[in-house]
């Protein structure tokens, strides 16, 4: 009976697992080596190329501050900076959101093929990373770097989707064609 | 007969040989019951439980499948995870065998299919689902091909786990069960479809390695055993 039950109970758990995976769906192709190196040459993204968001957003440093009343102060100030440089991180990410949308929209005016669906993608992703970004903004503004440093460091998950999907989009350009499309673009952005 | 169809046209049961063995045996199966149905109606059941617990066993050629698209051989994961794998097979083996032999001292329990279905379907899913977060876990991207399998089959297994287990708890589950069992296997066999419904393997991952890397780590591991036995010799004087 206590087997029966325990294969029931598993049966129904694995039933959810298999669920989950197949609803969030089949992993999307990462674009080959050389059209994200290519797409690193042709756009300049500081956000996301930031090292370590985890060093910035951890707050063991602040806790052993804050663990001794004669570091208080320091703790204070140590905190007022963590604060300032994650809203300069955050708001390098929502730059570099804005510039992969406007690269991708300059890609489609440049001929490159991309189906209604994937505009409707890119737009839902550009539109709930926007929302998430300025979420987080402020309630690091409210609230500090250290409070919510998990929801922090996935704000940079809708950019990482973002620049994939534009590497993606380049690689549909022949390689030949990349030189010029880098030349089109600094000419645009400047 | 949609899949093998789809397996034969797009010359997709070259790379999935077992998988494609696999459904040829469904449609084999399915055929041999409906010739049976006609032509010997008396031993349509022996049949239908032998072409069924036959099936069960062959589902394993498709985990197989999913694990050799997965970790391909001389990849790196591979090396990593082959023993990992074959001790987990062991492991799910031995739960398998051991909780369908408990299956003859419950005199209560009489369903040996059922028993069969959810020892098997409980290994089965397990291993597809311990396949796919290790290929999360290392990166490893999943072609459209693969994952539909996987992902097919896990569902149907963990399904007939627990409806297998449910019929023998309560015997007044049985009308579901009639419905659930063909329906979730209907939905294993569309998923299938539609994931050979175009060619999409995983991506290729690099398969062995070259000399000179060879060389290179041989000279690295010359270095590091000298620099150990130097600290040994610092340390104990």
């Amino acid at each position: 009976m206590i087997g029966l039950l325990f294969f029931t109970i598993l049966g129904v758990a694995l039933f959810i697992g298999f669920l989950a995976i197949s609803l969030r769906g089949a992993s999307k192709s990462v674009p080959d080596s050389s059209a994200l190196s290519a797409f690193s040459q042709i756009v300049t993204l500081e956000g996301s190329s930031f090292a370590n968001p985890s060093r910035l957003l951890d707050d063991t440093e602040y806790q052993i501050f804050l663990s001794n009343p004669d570091l208080h102060k320091i703790a204070r100030q140590f905190r007022k900076e963590r604060q300032e440089l994650a809203l300069l991180w955050i708001s390098s990410l929502s730059s570099d959101l804005k510039t992969l949308w406007r690269f991708r929209k300059f890609l489609i005016r440049q001929g490159v093929p991309a189906t209604l669906g994937e505009e409707f993608e890119t737009l839902r992703v550009v539109v709930l990373s926007l929302m998430l970004l300025s979420a987080v903004k402020a309630s690091i503004r409210i609230c500090g770097p250290f409070v919510f440093a998990r929801v922090t460091r996935r704000a940079r998950h809708g950019v990482d989707q973002m620049s994939y999907a534009t590497a993606g989009l380049l690689g549909r350009v022949p390689r030949t064609g990349w030189a010029e499309i880098e030349r089109n673009w600094a000419r645009s952005a400047a | 007969m949609c899949l093998v169809g789809r397996l034969l046209f797009k010359g997709l049961w070259r790379p999935y040989g077992y998988f494609f063995s696999y459904a040829v045996y469904v449609l084999a199966g399915t055929i041999a019951i409906f010739g049976t149905i006609m032509f010997f109606p008396g031993g349509y059941s022996t049949m239908y439980w032998v072409i069924e617990s036959l099936s069960i066993a062959l589902r394993f050629l498709v985990v197989w499948e999913v694990y050799r698209h997965t970790f391909p051989r001389g990849s790196a994961p591979h090396r990593v995870l082959s023993r990992t794998f074959a001790v987990v097979v062991t492991g799910l083996a031995l739960v398998a065998l051991g909780s369908f032999w408990s299956y003859a001292t419950h005199p209560a329990l009489y369903s040996i299919h059922a028993a069969l279905d959810r020892s098997c379907g409980f290994a089965q899913a397990v291993m597809i689902l311990g396949m796919l977060f290790a290929a999360r876990y290392y990166g490893i991207q999943l072609g459209r091909n693969a994952w539909g399998i996987a992902v097919g089959l896990g569902v149907y297994a963990s399904i007939a786990t627990a409806n297998n287990a449910v019929i023998d708890l309560a015997h007044s589950f049985l009308p579901y069960w009639t419905i659930l069992s063909p329906l979730s296997f209907v939905a294993m066999l569309a998923v299938w479809t539609w994931a050979v419904w175009v060619e999409a393997p995983n991506p290729q991952m690099a398969i062995g390695t070259s000399p000179e890397l060879d060389a290179e780590f041989g000279r690295w591991v010359e270095g590091w055993n000298r620099t150990r036995s130097t600290v040994r010799r610092v340390t104990n004087p």
